[in-house]
C-alpha cells in the first residue's frame, strides 16, 4: 500500500520525518518502507483491513503522534429528478450483499482527469483512466472503500439485481477475460445478463467510456467470504477484490458514494440526482466489549495506568462508554468491526500503541513436570552420530520427488501419495523410499568430480492407507560409493564388507545386538550381494539395472532402514558380568568350504557342538577357497585341561565334516 | 713392571675406544679381561714379586682393570645409543602425509542449527513433541483460528494431496494435538519438516521450522519476551539486541514479530537487513482464546505463548548462505564446510 506523505498530511499534521513516520509504524505493526519522492510502502496484513487507505494509516499515524484527525464535510449537490424514477435495485441475497447503495449522475462529459487527480493516483500507484473511473480509485485510495460506474444507457431497463450466478452463466471482465461462473459467485446484474463481479471486477458490456452520459455510482457491502472464494476460484485479485475480503467499513460505504457522486459531477459537469438507493440487512450496530483492567495485566504481565489505556483507545477511535471500577465498556467503530471483537483484541491494540518494547521481559516461573526424553529423537541422534564415524555426511534431500523418480528405480509409483497443486511436475509425489533422493545427490556429485560419496539421510516416508491421511514412516537410508579413507594412498573401494561393517557399527552404537540376517533378492539390490534384515530394512549393492537407469559405472552400496523397527529391537537391559579369572585356550581349524556355505551356518554348528565351552569364534585368516576359524574355549571356574579342549574340539571338527561336509586342510 | 701395567693399560683403554660393534668390544674385554686375558695374566704374576712390592703392583693392576672395566661399560652404552639412533634414522616417516583411516562424515547444516536450537530450550525445560507432515486442514488451519475461506489462509501458500488433506505449511498443528491429548502446564517445542508451494533464492517448498509453546495458569507476554530474548542472545550472541514487533498470526494475540540486530552490519544498515539494521526471525504471540476452545481448555484459567522460526533462515543468516537450495542439493563441497 503506497501512501505518499502529502496525502497523508491532508488528513492528519504531524511533526515527524518520513524515516521517524515509518519507524512508528512499523513498530506499531505496520511495515513501513520509505520509497524514494516521500511516498511510505506500508505493509499491511490481512487483520487490518481498515489500514488498507489514506486514512487508515492516518488514524494510526494519529494515535502514535497524539495528533487528532483532520475532520472533512461533504456536500452533495444534488437535482430534482429522483434517483429512484430511475434507477431500480434489486438485492436477492442479503447475506452476501448486506448493504448496497448506488447514485446516479447525469449529464456527464467522460473526459480526461484534471491534472491534479492524475497526479495524485500516478504517486499512489494507479493509472489514470477517465474522470469518472480515477475518481472510484481515488476514494478507493483514501477511505479504503471499492466503488464502480456504470453506464446507465447499457443497464438493461436501468435496472440493478444482485443475486448469485447461475450456473455456467458467463461474463466478460473489463480485462477482457471470460469467465465462467457458478452460484457460488455473487454477481451485479440487470434482467438480462451479468454487468459486474460483485466486489471483484466489472463488466465490459457496462463500461464507462467517453460516450457515457449517465453514470450509476455503486457502493457496497459484499460478504468477506464470498469475495474470497469469487477471487480465489476465478484467480483475480484486484484493489477492490482485496479491501472486500479484509472487510470494509460499513458507514464509509454511504460517504465514499456520497463524496463519489459530488466529485463525478464536479468534474465531469455532470447533475447528482435527488437521493440515494440504500438497500441494507441491517442499521449498524456497534459492538460494545468488556474490558478488565485485571485480564489486560494478567496477559501482558504489566500494569498500564487506566488514563493511558482510555487515551489509547480513544486516540485509535474507539469510543468509552462506560467507565467501571475494574474495567471499561468500549465501543468498537464500524472500521475496526471486523478484527476487534473481543476482549483480547483490545488488549492487542493497547498493547502495540503503548509500545511491546515497554513491556518488560520476565521468565516463566512454573515448572514443568513434563521433562521427559523424547526416546526417538535422542535415538536418531545416535543413529547420525554412528553414521557419521564410518564416514557417511548426512543429507537433507527434498520429500517431494518427480514420478521419473519412480521410473528410474523401478519402485512402484501407486502406493505413492500424489499432490493435486503441484508446484512442478519434479515436485509432484511424496516420496516413499529415501533412495531416489540419495541418489540424486550421488549423481549431483559424481558429476562434479567427486567419486567418493558417502551419504546418509533420515527422513520421513509416506504411502496411500487405508485411513484418510497417509502412513508416515521414519527411516534411515545411505548410499556409498568410492573410498572411505582419509587417505587415497589408502587404496580400498567400499564393498558388501564395508557396507556391514557401517550396519553392525550401527547395532553395536545403538547398544543392540546384531540380528540375524539373510539374503534377499530386494528389486533394489543385486543378488548375492544383499541382505535383509526381517522387518527392519535391506542392505547391499545397488541393482545393476538402477545402475544403468542413473548412469552409475562404479559400484555403489545401498541401505535403509525402518526406524520405529530399529528401535524397538530395544537393547537388552546392561548387566555387568564379572571378567573372566581363567585363561582361555585357543584351537584353530582351516577347512575347505563346499560353496554356498554360509559362515553363519558354521559357527552355529560350533557353538552348538561347543556349548558354554566356546567363547567365541570367528573367521580369522582365508587362504584360495579354505577359510580358517579360531575358536576360544574358556571355563568360568577353572584353568581348562589340555585334554577336556581336544576332546571337545575333536567332536567340533567331527560335526564339521560329517555335517557339514567341510574338508579338513 | 709399574710401567708394563701403565702401558697395557693405555693400551687397553684405547682399543676400547676404537671398537664400532658389541663384538669388537668383546674382543677387546676378552684380550684384556678375559682368563687369559693380558691383564689377568699380569695379575697371575703378582707372586713371583717381592713381598714388599706386592700390595702396590696388586693395587695399580687392580685399578687398571676397573679403569677398563668402566671403559668398556661406557663403551656399550654408546654403541647402544648409536644403534638406537640408527634404527630410529631407519624407522623415519614422512609425519606430513594423510592419517590411515576413515574420513569422519560431516552433520548437515541445518541439523546442526535445529540441535542446537532444541538444546537451548530443552535446558529451558521444554520437551520434544513431534506431528505428521501430512494433515487435515482442521489442525493446520480451522484448530487454530484459521477459518475456511478467511483471507488469512492466503498468508501460507499450500501443497495439497485432496480438498481436505495438505502437507503442512507451519508446525503449529503440533499445538493442537498436544493439546487435545494432555493438561497444562506444558512447555513444547516441536521441530519438523513443513512445505509451501513457493520456490525461490530464500524460500523451499521444503522446510524446517521449530515449533514452541507454553501454556499454564500465570503466563504473560512479557514471559515470553524473556524466554525468546534468551534464546535468541544465546543463539546469535549475548551482545545481540532483540525487538518485539506488533503482527498478526491469527492463532496468537498480541502477535509480536521478533528481529534480532542483524548479524552482517550489527544493526548499522546493510544489504541483508535491506538497511533497517534488523533480522526478522520468529513469529511469536500469545496463544488466541479460540485456539484454547478449539482444544477444549478454558482461555480464562489458562494463558500460553507460541512461537515457531525457520531453521533454515537462521542456518542462512548464521553461515552466510545466499541461497536456500544449496541445504536441499547437498553438494559434498558445501557440507564439507561445515
Amino acid at each position: 500500500m503506497k501512501v505518499p506523505i502529502e496525502w497523508l498530511e491532508e488528513l492528519v499534521s504531524f511533526r515527524v520525518g518520513p524515516d521517524q513516520l515509518a519507524e512508528m509504524l512499523t513498530m506499531a505493526g505496520l511495515e513501513t518502507m520509505v520509497l524514494p519522492e516521500e511516498i511510505l510502502e506500508v505493509d499491511v496484513l490481512p487483520n487490518r483491513g481498515d489500514c488498507l487507505s489514506v486514512r487508515g494509516i492516518a488514524r494510526e499515524v494519529s494515535a502514535l503522534t497524539k495528533v487528532a484527525l483532520k475532520k472533512s464535510k461533504i456536500k452533495v449537490k444534488e437535482g430534482s429528478e429522483k434517483v429512484g424514477d430511475f434507477l431500480k435495485v434489486e438485492v436477492r441475497d442479503h447475506k452476501l450483499c448486506p448493504r448496497y447503495m448506488a447514485r446516479v449522475i447525469k449529464k456527464v462529459k467522460v473526459k480526461e482527469s484534471p491534472q491534479w487527480l492524475k497526479k495524485k493516483l500516478e504517486r499512489a500507484g494507479y493509472r489514470s483512466i477517465n474522470n469518472v473511473v480515477d475518481v472510484t480509485n481515488y476514494l478507493l485510495h483514501e477511505i479504503g472503500q471499492p466503488m464502480h460506474a456504470f453506464d446507465a444507457s447499457l443497464i438493461k431497463d436501468q435496472k440493478i439485481i444482485v443475486r448469485r450466478a447461475n450456473p455456467e452463466e458467463k461474463v466478460i471482465t473489463l480485462d477482457g477475460k471470460e469467465h465462467v461462473l457458478s452460484s457460488e459467485n455473487l454477481v451485479i446484474a440487470d434482467p438480462e445478463k451479468v454487468i459486474a463481479l460483485a466486489g471483484v471486477m466489472g463488466g465490459a458490456n457496462s463500461e464507462v467510456g467517453v460516450t457515457t452520459e449517465t453514470v450509476i455510482l455503486e457502493s457496497a457491502f459484499f460478504d468477506p467470504v464470498s469475495i474470497h472464494k469469487t477471487s480465489k476460484q476465478l484467480k483475480i485479485r484486484t484493489e477492490s477484490s482485496i479491501r472486500f475480503e479484509y472487510g470494509v467499513d460499513w458507514l464509509a460505504v454511504e460517504e465514499a458514494l456520497d463524496r463519489g457522486a459530488a466529485l463525478i459531477a464536479e468534474l465531469s459537469g455532470g447533475e447528482v440526482l435527488k437521493g440515494k438507493i440504500d438497500s441494507r440487512l441491517h442499521d449498524w450496530k456497534p459492538v460494545i466489549i468488556e474490558l478488565r483492567f485485571e485480564r489486560l495485566s494478567e496477559i501482558l504481565g504489566l500494569e498500564i495506568p487506566e488514563v493511558e489505556i482510555i487515551n489509547i483507545l480513544k486516540r485509535l477511535g474507539f469510543g468509552i462508554k462506560q467507565i467501571m471500577s475494574k474495567g471499561l465498556k468500549v465501543v468498537v467503530s464500524s472500521f475496526r468491526a471486523k478484527d476487534v471483537e473481543r476482549e483480547i483484541d483490545l488488549i492487542e491494540e493497547i498493547a502495540r500503541i503503548y509500545g511491546f518494547g515497554r513491556v518488560p521481559s520476565t521468565l516463566p516461573h512454573t515448572s514443568y513436570p513434563g521433562k521427559m526424553v523424547f526416546e526417538e529423537d535422542r535415538a536418531r541422534a545416535k543413529v547420525r552420530e554412528v553414521l557419521l564415524g564410518c564416514g557417511l555426511s548426512e543429507v537433507q534431500t527434498n520429500s517431494m520427488l518427480s514420478p521419473k523418480d519412480f521410473e528410474g528405480t523401478g519402485i512402484p509409483l501407486d502406493k505413492a501419495v500424489k499432490i493435486a497443486n503441484p508446484l512442478t511436475i519434479e515436485e509432484s509425489v511424496l516420496r516413499t523410499h529415501l533412495l531416489p533422493g540419495l541418489l540424486k545427490v550421488l549423481k549431483h556429485n559424481q558429476n562434479r568430480q567427486e567419486e567418493n560419496v558417502f551419504i546418509f539421510e533420515i527422513g520421513k516416508v509416506f504411502a496411500l492407507s487405508a485411513d484418510p491421511l497417509p502412513e508416515e514412516k521414519w527411516k534411515v537410508a545411505g548410499v556409498l560409493a568410492g573410498s572411505p579413507f582419509i587417505s587415497a594412498l589408502d587404496k580400498g573401494q567400499v564393498d558388501y564388507f564395508y557396507l556391514k561393517g557401517v550396519i553392525e557399527n550401527l547395532f553395536l552404537g545403538l547398544g543392540l545386538d546384531f540380528p540375524r540376517i539373510k539374503e534377499t533378492d530386494h528389486f533394489l539390490l543385486q543378488w548375492g550381494k544383499s541382505a535383509e534384515i526381517e522387518g527392519v530394512g535391506i542392505f547391499g549393492a545397488l541393482h545393476p539395472d538402477l545402475k544403468r537407469s542413473y548412469e552409475i559405472t562404479k559400484p555403489v552400496f545401498f541401505f535403509e532402514f525402518d526406524l520405529e523397527a530399529l528401535f524397538k529391537l530395544r537393547a537388552s537391559e546392561k548387566r555387568y558380568k564379572p571378567l573372566p579369572k581363567y585363561p582361555f585356550v585357543f584351537r584353530d581349524i582351516s577347512m575347505f568350504i563346499p560353496q554356498g556355505l554360509e559362515n553363519q551356518v558354521i559357527i552355529d554348528l560350533i557353538r552348538e557342538v561347543g556349548g558354554d565351552l566356546v567363547e567365541r569364534v570367528y573367521p580369522f585368516d582365508r587362504y584360495q577357497d579354505s577359510i580358517a576359524y579360531r575358536i576360544i574355549y574358556r571355563h568360568r571356574e577353572r584353568t581348562l585341561t589340555e585334554e577336556e579342549v581336544n576332546k571337545k574340539h575333536q567332536e567340533i571338527v567331527q560335526a564339521l565334516t560329517s555335517k557339514l561336509m567341510v574338508k579338513i586342510r | 713392571m709399574e710401567e708394563r701395567i701403565k702401558e697395557l693399560k693405555e693400551e687397553a683403554l684405547k682399543a676400547v675406544s676404537e671398537t664400532q660393534t658389541f663384538s669388537q668390544l668383546e674382543e677387546v674385554r676378552v684380550r684384556y679381561l678375559g682368563k687369559k686375558g693380558q691383564l689377568t695374566e699380569l695379575l697371575k704374576t703378582l707372586g713371583t714379586l717381592p713381598a714388599e712390592d706386592r700390595p702396590k703392583v696388586g693395587a695399580l693392576v687392580n685399578e687398571a682393570k676397573q679403569v677398563l672395566e668402566q671403559s668398556l661399560k661406557d663403551r656399550r652404552v654408546l654403541l647402544l645409543q648409536a644403534e638406537q639412533a640408527k634404527k630410529i634414522a631407519q624407522e623415519k616417516v614422512d609425519v606430513t602425509l594423510p592419517g590411515k583411516g576413515i574420513k569422519r562424515g560431516h552433520l548437515h547444516p541445518l541439523t546442526q542449527v535445529m540441535e542446537e536450537a532444541k538444546d537451548i530450550f530443552l535446558a529451558m525445560g521444554f520437551e520434544i513433541a513431534e506431528g505428521p507432515e501430512v494433515e487435515t486442514d482442521y489442525y493446520n488451519f480451522d484448530g487454530l483460528n484459521i477459518p475456511p475461506h478467511h483471507p488469512s489462509r492466503d498468508m501460507w501458500s499450500t501443497l495439497f494431496i485432496s480438498e481436505k488433506i495438505l502437507l503442512r505449511t507451519h508446525t503449529s498443528p503440533v499445538q493442537i494435538h498436544v493439546m487435545e491429548k494432555r493438561k497444562p502446564p506444558l512447555a513444547i517445542i516441536a521441530p519438523g519438516r513443513v512445505y509451501r508451494r513457493d520456490s525461490d533464492a530464500t524460500h523451499s517448498p521444503v522446510f524446517y521450522q521449530l515449533e514452541g509453546f507454553l501454556v499454564d495458569k500465570r503466563v504473560t507476554f512479557g514471559d515470553l519476551k524473556g524466554t525468546l530474548t534468551e534464546f535468541l542472545r544465546q543463539m546469535f550472541g549475548r551482545e545481540k539486541k532483540v525487538r518485539f514487533r506488533p503482527s498478526f498470526f491469527p492463532f496468537t494475540e498480541p502477535s509480536a514479530e521478533v528481529d534480532v540486530e542483524c548479524v552482517m552490519c550489527n544493526g548499522k544498515g546493510c544489504n541483508l537487513c535491506k538497511g533497517s539494521g534488523w533480522l526478522e526471525i520468529l513469529g511469536s504471540g500469545m496463544i488466541d482464546p479460540n485456539v484454547f476452545k478449539a482444544v477444549g481448555y478454558d482461555p480464562e484459567k489458562f494463558k500460553g505463548f507460541a512461537f515457531g522460526m525457520g531453521i533454515d533462515r537462521i542456518a542462512m543468516l548464521k553461515y552466510g548462505i545466499d541461497n536456500i537450495r544449496l541445504f536441499y542439493e547437498n553438494d559434498l563441497r558445501f557440507l564439507e564446510q561445515f
